[in-house]
């Protein structure tokens, strides 16, 4: 009797239990079915920000001056910085007021045309394709290149009208000031690397002096020593150089190896710093 | 009026019939209830069913054998590894100790890698907290004292001493470099400003020359340090500036960054033991 029962409770709740198990595979197949979707609409979001990216009209500004948010801000940091370089020119070189009207003016010009440069890069529209965004980051790097560099510095109208209406001994005061800066920017930049250098290959107080001088006076050191991380390269350029039969005696055997896989580094680096504009002798 | 037709029989399993339906009922709810109170989802319900049926296999227990520290350590310690044989060959090269005394402060560098690692670990939510380099050689000026001569620990802790304030006059270099920038000091201005960070000197502003690369986001000093020396021009700029800030992560801290890379130097130095296998 026992045994029937179960036969019977066994024979009609098979049934159920398989109803039930269809029941779930349903609801997980609807589940899986709304996350697929959900899923796919994900990817056609990612596809479309993908293709179309979203910029607005101060974009350019923010990209190029990287600390700044506006082009309001932008026009008086530039201005500030006209107004120093104006001002330290009056004290160091003392200037009269009308060499000082002319470089006001062609600090002036430099700003407004640079601005100018920069509105045109600016795209009229907000949604920009890949294509779009790419031909924009080309038209980016120089304008970011003059801001690093300085917008007043080599090539401007202000370094022209300062080199031509200068008097002699003015030019001679400005040209020491101008090597003492560029002298500095190089110390800091070499004293860097070296540092660098000796984070991995730790030297003597003997080696990194020697190395240093060897940098200062026996390398290829760009005109003007770039702002930023380009510096680094710069000097493991200027290292590649250095003729072996100075930099040799240096280093140890095992070291040499390390120096002249630098060397190779550095000079990996020589199209990549011509193409930013560094200037290599 | 026919009766309708009444078997006796027949009404005995409509009733054992109508029994089993409220049985089966249960059965569903109680099978539907069974995962769900077990902790199974919609994945596994499966799983779930035959586990409270009691039907299947166990489960194997899997009881991570001190998995945790292993973890904490292996994470940290290829980096405090290059840096260990990278300290190490400094060592060698100041202090020129024999064979047993290479072996014993090696030995003494491991297990510091290992206290170093767990420091990282309890500090990785708090970047720059920990500066892995500066408590190693700490931690090695230490070990030398006992293990090397007096004369040999004497180098090392000049020779040392040499090496930060290089990097430290480097770092200032930059400093100055970034903001001559802007602010185009003159001659005695840079003397000044130079000589003013150097005595006021901040170890996070020399610990990653990196950040000093990008003028944009290096670090500035306080104004009031730099201010007795500036022009109002000068002084009205750096109240405007708008700095940023820029993170390399534990490892360029530590000395390991992509654009000075001597990987193949360091893997010669030594080469480096698993420090897990070391533990045990």
């Amino acid at each position: 009797m026992r045994l029937t029962n179960f036969h019977c409770a066994c024979s009609t709740s098979i049934p159920a239990i398989r109803m039930v198990f269809i029941l779930q595979t349903v609801f997980c197949c609807i589940s899986l079915l709304a996350t697929a979707d959900a899923v796919s609409a994900q990817v056609m979001i990612q596809a479309q920000d993908a293709n179309l990216i979203q910029i607005d009209d101060q974009f350019l500004f923010r990209s190029v001056f990287r600390t700044v948010s506006n082009e309001s801000q932008a026009t008086s940091k530039l201005q500030s910085i006209l107004d120093v370089q104006i001002d330290q020119a009056v004290k160091s070189l003392d200037l009269t007021s009308q060499q000082r009207a002319k470089l006001a003016l062609a600090g002036d010009i430099d700003i407004a045309a640079f601005l100018n440069e920069l509105r045109a890069a600016q795209p009229a529209k907000t949604q920009l394709t890949q294509r779009e965004w790419t031909e924009l980051h080309a038209k980016m790097q120089p304008l970011q290149q003059k801001i690093t560099v300085g917008l007043h510095r080599t090539g401007s109208l202000f370094q022209k009208i300062l080199s031509t209406n200068l008097t002699s001994e003015q030019l001679s005061v400005y040209q020491d000031l101008e090597k003492e800066r560029r002298d500095r920017q190089y110390r800091g930049a070499v004293m860097a690397t070296i540092s660098m250098i000796d984070g991995q290959l730790p030297m003597t107080k003997e080696q990194r002096e020697q190395l240093q001088n060897l940098l200062m006076t026996k390398a290829n050191l760009p005109d003007s020593m770039p702002d930023d991380y380009l510096r680094v390269y710069a000097v493991l350029y200027a290292l590649s150089t250095i003729p072996e039969d100075d930099l040799k005696p240096v280093f140890n055997e095992k070291e040499w190896v390390a120096i002249k896989q630098l060397q190779m580094q550095g000079q990996s680096m020589r199209s990549m710093l011509i193409q930013r504009g560094v200037n290599l002798q | 009026m026919t009766q309708p037709f009444h078997c006796p029989a027949a009404a005995t399993w409509a009733k054992r019939i109508k029994g089993n339906r409220q049985r089966s009922m249960v059965w569903c709810l109680i099978l539907l209830l069974l995962p769900v109170s077990s902790g199974f989802g919609a994945d596994n319900v499966l799983q779930g069913v035959f586990k409270a049926l009691g039907i299947g296999a166990r489960q194997a227990v899997v009881r991570p054998a001190k998995p945790v520290e292993i973890e904490v350590i292996n994470q940290f310690s290829p980096t405090l590894n290059k840096l260990l044989d990278v300290e190490l060959y400094f060592i060698q090269k100041v202090c020129q100790p024999n064979a047993d005394q290479a072996a014993r402060l090696r030995k003494f560098g491991v297990g510091e890698v290992v206290t170093l690692a767990k420091l990282m670990a309890e500090n990785q939510n708090q970047p720059g907290a920990v500066d892995p380099r500066q408590l190693l050689i700490k931690a090695l000026d230490q070990e030398i004292e006992k293990v090397c001569s007096m004369e040999a620990a004497k180098r090392y802790r000049e020779e040392m001493s040499e090496r930060l304030n290089y990097k430290q006059a480097a770092a200032a270099g930059l400093m100055l470099s970034n903001m001559d920038r802007d602010l185009f000091f003159n001659t005695n201005q840079a003397q000044k400003i130079e000589s003013e960070l150097r005595k006021n000197w901040k170890p996070e502003w020399s610990r990653n020359l990196q950040g000093l690369m990008y003028p944009q986001y290096a670090p500035w000093p306080d104004a009031q340090l730099i201010q007795p020396y500036l022009t109002p021009e000068q002084s009205q700029l750096i109240t405007q500036q708008n700095r940023g800030n820029i993170q390399f992560g534990w490892e360029a801290d530590a000395g390991f960054n992509g654009w000075v890379n001597l990987s193949n130097f360091i893997n010669q130095l030594h080469e480096v033991e698993p420090i897990a296998q070391e533990q045990k």
